[in-house]
């Protein structure tokens, strides 16, 4: 295997003569039969680490992936490649082709799919029928990011590796703190796993923020920012029904910008236009939630606001990340207020079960298999009982799960066990509570920084970071010159709709 | 203003004598034949089925508004029966929305919706290659739409040109049956070169419209466009390509087997047994064939003189409750009979 000409391989397959940082030494390792945990920076190709060796192992890659238009993105633009033996399954794909798909696996180079799926029997049956020959979980830190509370399939994942007979592992991400690094390389059970963690400091990126007292002031700093008119923006907000006010507020307030909001709760064709708008340069500013983003290839987003700052700080960097792909200048500005920390802590409580419904969930069931009732569902009419949300369910139905409380979706009553269980569980909150307290702890913490941003934000990451030559931060001193105004077009106006249509068919 | 009319219309309509739950399954086109049968007995087969995509939540929340401005009262009992009040019949009649009178949802509601995709995702496809761009993203996800648009270019390859000129061309007469604000909304919605449709929520944003008025607005153009270009098929050579009324057939499948069985001589007990289906089953499907074949013969399961006792108990009681009725027959009657009479008189 070692004989591989990489670069012949690349210009073959792909059409690129060198690697960009980190493919190389990844792909090699993965070559040389290794399983690999790679963290290279947004924007540098972390994909072609496993597409390339995708088409020279012998056997098939499975991706996993986090959402269904990132795995979309990614079969369209490899098909548009002419990288033909690859295919995405998922809720878009019908009964009849996902069969297809499953008959032709043996055929196919590269299969992108989500934990969920890896959960169901049939996929499992025939994952289990071809040779796998690399597993890949791409956005990595999902395992603890999102492993803990709403994507529970994620914490299996190990599991899944082991049933599909043992694959090499290949483990991607953008960012992820050294604990995160253990504890996925923990849940994917490879402690050899070889480790490749580039750093993850952009340095055109500068960094400010900004206190504020009130809405009214926030918003006041919002439209200052927005006015400097730098190129296309990405806002975002912790809240979906803030996104949609303030961005009422702004179409009124910018009559001459093309402004959109986007966040997870919109209806999916509308989403799809709205992220393609964005790409295509046909919006100035975006306000948006965190579902906004992931998968957003756009070079030249020149400002990332924070209206609201996320609960942590990986998210943090994640999403100033999207910003300044091009290596040309670029600013993060986050406005900060402290009615915003109990926004924060709100939404951080609503992510987890109360105790007390865990303790009255047990005392029902107890109930119900005392008088032979236990046969029952366990979808919403269940848990909407407990006044448990979609997310608080799924994070207890998996650790009901791991404690042989439920077992093939029902309930598996035994005194002594759910006594013992329950209060593993409860315990496992507190715990998940604290560390999430002590994560939005390191985001305030940051928040209230007095000297570098930059060296504050990274420290958690990496030893060092490249100082910028032009702007670090707002403590060190800024020049918001550097900086490219908007050059995008103005939307063309039209006389009337006959025009404009035939602008949409001709061009002209 | 459109979601408001349709809601209280409906309610007007119905008269008290079905449930919110009732409304909520005839705007979102549920199958089930008491669904159905609503629509005909109610006079509502316009509205069956043209708002599929409805938020439970969206449709609670106008409920509730429209409970709180007055414009209809809730009986509050074991279910939720509105009731429209002279507020409501006021507005209705003072501000008539001529679009309304576009919508046929029982017969367009899903083709609506499949010719609507099509058109969109052919438009912003020709567009597209025509202008030398190949790299764009579909719009539509829907992969046997994406299939269908695959096809049909094979069957046009290599007169593109005309295509799209008559595209325009058809596009521009039809929509010059609307006003022009109405033509604006429809072109903001589609993709094209280089550039890509508004969002519903868009729309609303631009257009000073709530999102399920937009909704219903593009849904009562579509069932427009589609009559205009199906009673001039020769006029729209183009766009009445992208119509297909396969789901204009009448049974459900599981309905047509049972009518192929009973038209062979066998019983309903038979035929629930051979196909390991409940009796209620196989009543549902008699109600359904009754719906769709006036010349069904339903006197096996509904006597002469039985279908005149209940024709009287309705008059009777004035009323479209199929508990009323009940109540207002001598003992023995059931419900499949009520309904299969209510079903013979549409």
């Amino acid at each position: 295997m070692c004989s591989v000409n990489l670069e012949r391989e690349l210009k073959r397959h792909f059409g690129f003569a060198t690697f960009k940082m980190g493919q190389k030494n990844i792909v090699q390792d993965i070559m040389d039969g290794n399983d690999v945990f790679g963290i290279l920076p947004t924007g540098t190709g972390k994909s072609l680490c496993y597409q390339l060796p995708a088409k020279l192992l012998e056997g098939l890659t499975v991706v996993v992936t986090p959402l269904v238009s990132l795995m979309m993105d990614q079969v369209k633009q490899l098909q548009a490649m002419h990288y033909k033996s690859c295919a995405a399954i998922n809720s878009f794909v019908s009964w009849k082709e996902k069969q297809e798909i499953y008959r032709n696996l043996h055929q196919l180079d590269l299969v992108y799919v989500s934990p969920e799926l890896l959960q169901q029997q049939e996929a499992k049956y025939y994952f289990s029928q071809v040779k796998i020959a690399l597993f890949v979980i791409d956005e990595a830190h999902c395992i603890s990011q999102w492993g803990h509370e709403f994507r529970t399939d994620y914490l299996k994942l190990g599991e899944v590796a082991s049933q599909l007979g043992n694959p090499q592992i290949l483990a991607l991400s953008a960012t992820a703190a050294p604990e995160a690094v253990e504890e996925i390389i923990q849940v994917l059970n490879k402690p050899q796993m070889k480790r490749h963690i580039y750093p993850m400091d952009r340095e055109n990126i500068g960094l400010v923020i900004e206190k504020t007292v009130s809405d009214q002031e926030k918003l006041e700093k919002l439209t200052h920012w927005l006015e400097k008119d730098f190129g296309s923006s990405l806002i975002y907000f912790s809240s979906r029904n803030t996104c949609e006010e303030i961005s009422r507020k702004l179409v009124a307030h910018f009559p001459n910008r093309r402004i959109a909001f986007y966040h997870g709760g919109m209806d999916q064709t509308d989403r799809i236009l709205v992220q393609q708008q964005f790409m295509n340069g046909q919006l100035d500013f975006i306000c948006c939630t965190s579902a906004f983003g992931m998968g957003i290839n756009k070079s030249d987003i020149r400002l990332v606001l924070h209206y609201h700052f996320p609960s942590d700080i990986e998210s943090f960097i994640q999403e100033i990340g999207r910003a300044g792909r091009d290596g040309k200048e670029s600013i993060s500005v986050l406005l900060y207020s402290e009615q915003d920390i109990h926004l924060q802590s709100q939404l951080l409580q609503n992510e987890l079960p109360d105790v007390r419904a865990v303790e009255n969930i047990v005392r029902i069931v107890s109930q119900l298999h005392a008088t032979k009732q236990l046969d029952i569902g366990l979808g919403p009419e269940f848990y909407n009982l407990f006044q448990l949300t979609e997310t608080q369910w799924r994070f207890l139905y998996y650790q009901f799960e791991k404690h042989g409380m439920i077992k093939d979706n029902r309930i598996i009553f035994d005194q002594i066990q759910f006594k013992k269980a329950t209060e593993k569980i409860i315990d496992h909150i507190e715990i998940r509570l604290r560390h999430k307290e002590a994560k939005l702890g390191e985001m305030l913490s940051w928040l209230h920084e007095s000297s570098c941003l930059r060296m504050s934000l990274y420290k958690h990451f990496q030893p060092t970071y490249t100082i910028p030559e032009t702007n670090c931060c707002v403590n060190c001193g800024l020049d918001l010159t550097k900086i490219d105004k908007r050059n995008t077009q103005e939307g063309a106006l039209f006389e009337n709709w006959e025009e404009q249509l035939q602008q949409l068919l001709f061009g002209v | 203003m459109l979601f408001k009319q349709v809601l209280l219309q409906t309610i007007i309509r119905l008269d008290g004598n079905r449930s919110v739950a009732a409304i909520y399954h005839l705007i979102t086109g549920r199958t089930s034949i008491q669904t159905k049968q609503d629509a005909h007995l109610f006079n509502l087969t316009s509205f069956y089925g043209i708002y599929q995509s409805l938020d439970k939540r969206d449709f609670d929340r106008e409920i509730r508004n429209l409970q709180k401005d007055q414009y209809i009262l809730i009986e509050t009992g074991e279910r939720l029966f509105p009731i429209a009040t002279r507020k409501a019949v006021q507005l209705v009649d003072e501000n008539p929305v001529d679009l309304l009178a576009c919508l046929k949802g029982s017969d367009y509601g899903k083709a609506a919706h499949l010719f609507m995709e099509k058109l969109l995702l052919f438009i912003q496809t020709i567009a597209n290659i025509n202008g030398g761009n190949n790299s764009f993203v579909a719009v539509v996800d829907d992969r046997a739409i994406q299939n269908w648009i695959r096809q049909y270019f094979r069957s046009i390859r290599g007169s593109e040109q005309n295509v799209l000129k008559s595209i325009q061309f058809e596009l521009t007469k039809v929509l010059k049956s609307f006003t022009d604000s109405q033509a604006q909304i429809f072109i903001d919605r589609l993709s094209g070169l280089n550039h890509y449709g508004m969002g519903l929520e868009q729309l609303a944003g631009k257009h000073g419209m709530n999102v399920n008025d937009v909704y219903l607005l593009l849904a009562a153009m579509q069932h427009k466009i589609m009559d205009i270009i199906l009673n001039k098929p020769q006029d729209y050579l183009v766009l009445s390509s992208f119509v297909q009324f396969k789901e204009h057939k009448a049974l459900a499948e599981s309905a047509a087997i049972t009518k192929r069985m009973l038209d062979q001589g066998m019983d309903s007990d038979s035929i629930a047994n051979l196909r390991s289906l409940k009796q209620n089953t196989i009543q549902d499907h008699i109600v359904e064939i009754a719906l769709h074949d006036p010349l069904f013969d339903i006197s096996p399961y509904l006597p002469k003189h039985v279908e005149e006792e209940i024709k009287k108990a309705m008059n009777d009681t004035k009323s479209g409750k199929l508990k009323d009725i009940r109540q207002a027959l001598p003992e023995g009657r059931d419900y499949f009979q009520i309904r299969l009479a209510l079903a013979r008189w549409n």
